[in-house]
């Protein structure tokens, strides 16, 4: 019975990865779906970033007496990590609801469902990264040989992401409250990375900011934009963090994952 | 390998977690729809919707189910077809399914019929290049002609359902499922249509189709199962 169980979260998990035409045609058909018949089309995403960080940034390093040069590309970097983590656990509590209609008609792995969601997410971040490209060339921010660990980063960022899809999708699925609290916990968390503010502004208790999980995926993604030194015990932090977060996640998958049709 | 299905003590309970605890409180609640509505302390309020069903479809044959509304029979399909694990009994299916269930689910308005053709062949399982073979057979059939490449939210609603059912209906599979007759567009539409689907039926080694037309059963099943409050009769 259990061992019959595990087996079924672990093709799973595996069919969703080989059905990658499946979620990835999905996954753009959300993109063209939210801007068709828009001249602009999913550039909106790129140009509406744009804006907003030049606008933040250019107030930002009045408010926080920072130098232009290094604080605008600092903030371009932050917001696109950010914009990807964050709609990343939102929509992961709904992930399932959302695929209600298929789910309930057609059997497949679950883990297309988060897979097409990370995507389209994928897709958005890449269209932000034009924003601090433009930024990086401007302000002739040189990453070096760090720029070589930025996709490990972002695919770090990415197996975490589905592991949160996994918990919160089967979590927000039960307990429709979780979609909610997620929404504000998300707004909670801006507040407390290190998004807008630098690490460095802050003296002591400076243990406090190292606790929070995301510290240091901002750490080791900035820094493979940015350059500088390689934060090496950052990465150890997130390597062990996806390896708790899927220890979890597939714990979750094998006892829930028969019930999640279920609930729907 | 045969295709074959076979279901032993079936039992499908659906929690409701919204549902007024106090007023199912002690007692087993029969209802005269639906499936029978029951409540444990522990537990919570559930739906038993379909109860220690037992039954085995062979190649060949074509299984009809019917009932009232809430009998369980959509629960049953959709058990076939893998989207609900019963929560007790076993059921091995043995074969490819394909589901006309809901044939119009995943379809998006703004694409053109094309890119719909394409999204659902791939929600059913098929390769990109099957689909690319399957697409003109598809266009004809659906006499959609250059529409096809028009946004689906300008057809009508018979042209959306002659969509659908084109694409449904040109994939072949083991097992077919089937919630009602499928009858889609005009007169003339309605007649090829049947033609169609008559002829996949043949095709296909075994047929499970949840009707409540008794002429539809008897022309078309090799026998019927009646369900009632989840139970077969």
């Amino acid at each position: 019975m259990q061992s019959g169980r595990v087996l079924k979260a672990v093709e799973d998990i595996q069919n969703s990865l080989l059905s990658y035409p499946l979620w990835l045609s999905l996954g753009w058909q959300d993109i063209k779906q939210r801007y068709r018949r828009s001249a602009l089309g999913p550039f909106w995403i790129t140009l509406s970033l744009g804006v907003t960080v030049v606008m933040m940034g250019i107030l930002y390093a009045k408010l926080f007496k920072q130098d232009i040069r290094f604080y605008l590309p600092y903030l371009a970097t932050g917001m696109v990590i950010w914009s990807l983590i964050s709609t990343i656990i939102n929509e992961s509590a709904t992930v399932f609801i959302q695929a209600e209609g298929i789910i309930k008609q057609i059997p497949m792995p679950f883990g297309i469902h988060i897979l097409r969601m990370i995507w389209r997410n994928v897709i958005i971040f890449f269209h932000n990264m034009l924003v601090v490209l433009a930024i990086m060339v401007f302000f002739r921010v040189n990453p070096g040989w760090n720029i070589f660990l930025f996709p490990f980063a972002v695919f770090l960022i990415v197996l975490n992401g589905y592991g949160v899809g996994i918990l919160l999708g089967i979590l927000g699925t039960r307990f429709r409250d979780i979609v909610q609290i997620v929404a504000s916990f998300v707004q909670i968390l801006f507040f407390l990375t290190p998004v807008m503010w630098t690490a460095s502004s802050i003296k002591n208790k400076i243990w406090i900011i190292q606790s929070n999980p995301l510290f240091h995926v901002f750490n080791i993604a900035r820094n493979g934009l940015l350059g500088g030194e390689i934060p090496w015990n950052s990465w150890g932090v997130v390597l062990l963090m996806t390896v708790l977060g899927w220890g979890l996640a597939f714990r979750m998958l094998v006892r829930y994952r028969a019930r999640i049709a279920y609930w729907l | 390998m045969r295709t074959y299905i076979k279901a032993e003590n079936v039992c499908v309970d659906f929690p409701i977690f919204n549902a007024p605890h106090r007023s199912f409180k002690k007692n087993l609640l029969r209802v005269a729809t639906g499936g029978r509505i029951s409540s444990e302390a522990r537990k919570g309020v559930s739906i038993r919707a379909l109860d220690a069903i037992d039954f085995e479809v062979r190649e060949g044959e074509r299984l009809g189910l019917t009932g009232h509304n809430g009998s369980g029979k959509s629960t049953l399909l959709r058990v076939l077809a893998g989207v609900y694990e019963p929560t007790a009994g076993t059921i091995v299916v043995r074969g490819r399914i394909a589901s006309l269930l809901d044939i119009s689910i995943g379809m998006d308005f703004e694409a053109s019929g094309l890119e719909n053709i394409y999204l659902r062949g791939l929600l059913m399982g098929l390769p990109k290049q099957v689909i690319r073979s399957k697409i003109d057979e598809i266009t004809t059939f659906s006499e959609l002609g250059d529409y096809i490449e028009m946004p689906v939210r300008t057809y009508s609603s018979g042209m959306v359902m002659r969509l659908a059912f084109s694409i449904a209906t040109s994939i072949e599979a083991d097992i077919l499922l089937m919630d009602e007759w499928l009858s889609v567009g005009d007169a003339d539409f309605v007649k090829k249509a049947e033609d169609k689907l008559k002829s996949l039926i043949s095709r296909t080694p075994i047929l499970v189709m949840a009707s409540h037309s008794p002429e539809i059963l008897k022309e078309v099943c090799t026998k019927v199962m009646r369900l009632e409050g989840g139970r077969v009769l």
